[in-house]
């Protein structure tokens, strides 16, 4: 496996913003293809500006980034938008687009100078919306949805994009427990041979359950990356977020993070 | 929904959409018949619109034969049915085409851009600085410091661009100034639009004896066209909505959001300013000599993702064939409601619109609820 290229390699990533805010220092990791993998760490720790800097949303300020071996630095925005695709944290409110027409969209990279989408671009976002389960709504406008709707909505779009990594936002933070664990089922049933889902969120044992790997960070720096069972450890929990936790093993083997109370007097 | 009600709208869908099997044969279908219809009913009411008037009706083969006749007459003496046709209802009928067809286009490519279904042509500050400095010149002589003859035909219309043109820019600077998102594109054309609005209040009570032509042009009308201020208004118009059209696909991509639009490839920020300021320059062109024509730039977009859905490779052809058309109709209805009194055409436009309007909110409505 080491010497398979990586799917996504970042190589020093620096990014300080222009008003001197210095979002993510000397981030170097590598993770390889058909994995889910999720991205943790607290409010502020960096995680929104990496992924923005791996769709090339921001220009980082130095290091690299490179996708199957590539630097997307020099590539242009709809070659990125052919290999990395986003999933937003909330869905803007838009008016007048069905959900199938919100769907194709996905497909806008490769359109080039057609007019209308082709055969295949349908049959792809048939097969998809029936793969999420919202192929009756495909007729309903987006804002009519329920939040768990419409999430599946926007990572079918993404879906569409065919990349080779999605970049997820905090898909459950609006989310009920059962539609929580439904899209990171969805997201998992996605993961294939020749693409990887990065997922930031908050809810460790929701990552722990479900991810393959785990990039941890803390104050724009690299925690750890590994598999959840051997990076997520109290210590590790109390040195990011400055919490006491238990972790535990639940019967099915699966870890779980149980936080302590805190003290709110300094 | 009663079972006629149901059955209607089941064969008005299968006619729209023709047998497809897949959405994109059915939206072509949808095309089709959109340049069909909207080719059969303009020139229709085109024809009306030279056949129509509170003067004389005649007939469309009168009407067309006096039409072409004095095209071909070339300035010699005119019969006073070729005065009639080709020197006064045709340029109207034009003009009237124009000006619905661009502030439906400019409405519908300001909807989406901004993503508010309230926004209309107006939004940007363009009416009220239009309406700024054409009423320094209609009340007050305003010659641009004497670079125009006063008497010039254009000099309404030209100081009704220049001001549109000076509040859009203003709003523009304001709203990027303020971060360029939707709600400062909206914020900056609501007080750009005050401040504009407040001098034409101050202006307006001072213009004396003026005050009737002030107001004749600020509600808007099409008396006064000629073949020159037609051509002036259609070459534009047909340019500048030939050319947004182009950029339908990017308008269904940035109702998805800015970020959305950014990571599928888009430059949004330099489409969103080109848009704007095309969708500016078109509507500054609009108001140029017919003054402000309310409700059709908002409601004729509207009507289309009603009655087409709301991809915009649709709402905007759509918008092309039903803006003209409804304008034409507006117009007719204006000259001969009350015989001898022309209202004025934005009156008309929200009388007639509001009904079928309301009619369509009330089934359709529910697309926008969010």
């Amino acid at each position: 496996m080491d010497d398979e290229v990586p799917l996504l390699e970042i190589r020093h990533l620096d990014k300080i913003y222009e008003n001197g805010y210095h979002a993510d220092r000397d981030v170097s990791f590598s993770i390889p293809s058909g994995k889910l993998v999720g991205l943790i760490g607290p409010n502020g720790c960096g995680k929104t500006t990496m992924m923005r800097c791996i769709n090339k949303m921001h220009m980082l300020t130095s290091g690299d980034i490179l996708i199957d071996g590539e630097s997307v630095i020099p590539k242009t925005p709809t070659e990125v938008a052919k290999l990395v695709s986003n999933v937003p944290a909330e869905m803007t409110a838009s008016f007048g687009l069905t959900v199938f027409e919100t769907v194709m969209l996905g497909r806008y990279p490769y359109l080039q100078n057609m007019w209308w989408e082709t055969d295949e671009d349908e049959t792809l976002v048939e097969e998809t919306l029936e793969k999420f389960g919202v192929h009756h709504l495909q007729d309903r406008a987006l804002n009519m949805l329920s939040s768990g709707e419409q999430q599946r909505v926007l990572i079918a779009k993404a879906y569409v994009q065919e990349p080779r990594l999605m970049l997820v936002d905090e898909p459950t933070s609006h989310l009920d427990m059962k539609f929580k664990l439904e899209v990171m089922e969805y997201l998992k049933a996605m993961v294939k041979k020749d693409m990887t889902i990065l997922v930031a969120e908050h809810d460790i044992s929701l990552m722990a359950r479900y991810c393959d790997l785990c990039v941890i960070m803390k104050k724009g720096e690299l925690v750890a990356v590994g598999e959840p069972k051997k990076v997520i450890t109290p210590e590790l929990i109390k040195d990011v977020y400055g919490v006491e936790a238990s972790v535990g093993i639940d019967s099915e083997g699966d870890l779980y993070v149980l936080p302590k109370r805190v003290s709110i007097t300094q | 929904m009663s079972d006629e009600e149901r059955s209607f709208r089941a064969s008005a869908k299968r006619f729209l959409d023709g047998g497809g099997d897949t959405h994109m044969q059915r939206k072509r279908h949808r095309m089709k018949m959109i340049v069909l219809l909207g080719t059969v009913l303009s020139v229709i009411m085109f024809l009306a619109m030279l056949c129509i008037g509170p003067t004389k009706i005649v007939d469309p083969i009168t009407a067309l034969t006096s039409l072409f006749s004095a095209i071909g007459k070339d300035g010699s003496v005119m019969s006073p049915d070729e005065i009639l046709i080709y020197s006064s209802r045709t340029p109207r009928a034009i003009a009237a085409l124009a000006v619905g067809l661009g502030l439906s286009v400019a409405g519908a490519a300001y909807q989406a851009v901004i993503r508010n279904p309230l926004v209309d042509p107006y939004i940007m500050g363009v009416s009220s600085g239009a309406g700024t400095l054409a009423i320094a010149v209609i009340a007050f002589d305003f010659t641009f410091f004497g670079l125009m003859s006063a008497y010039s035909i254009y000099l309404i219309a030209v100081a009704a661009i220049v001001g549109g043109l000076v509040a859009f820019l203003l709003t523009m600077a304001l709203a990027l100034r303020a971060g360029g998102t939707t709600n400062a594109y909206v914020l900056s054309g609501v007080v750009i639009g005050l401040v504009f609005g407040a001098a034409q209040t101050i202006m307006i009570v001072f213009s004396g004896n003026k005050v009737s032509n002030v107001m004749l042009w600020l509600f808007g009308s099409f008396s006064n066209i000629t073949w020159e201020k037609a051509i002036f208004i259609l070459i534009p118009v047909i340019i500048i909505s030939l050319f947004i059209f182009r950029y339908a696909k990017e308008m269904n991509l940035v109702l998805l959001g800015e970020g959305q639009a950014r990571q599928m490839g888009l430059n949004v920020k330099r489409f969103n300013a080109m848009i704007l300021t095309l969708a500016s320059i078109m509507t500054a062109f609009c108001v140029a000599f017919c003054g402000i024509i309310g409700f059709v730039g908002l409601v004729v977009p509207h009507l289309c993702r009603m009655l087409f859905g709301g991809d915009h490779r649709l709402v905007l052809p759509g918008s092309i064939a039903l803006g003209g058309v409804l304008m034409m109709a507006a117009d007719l209805a204006a000259r001969m409601i009350i015989p001898g009194n022309e209202l004025p055409v934005g009156a008309i436009t929200t009388l007639i619109g509001v009904p079928v309007f309301a009619y369509l909110l009330f089934i359709r409505g529910k697309m926008y609820n969010g």
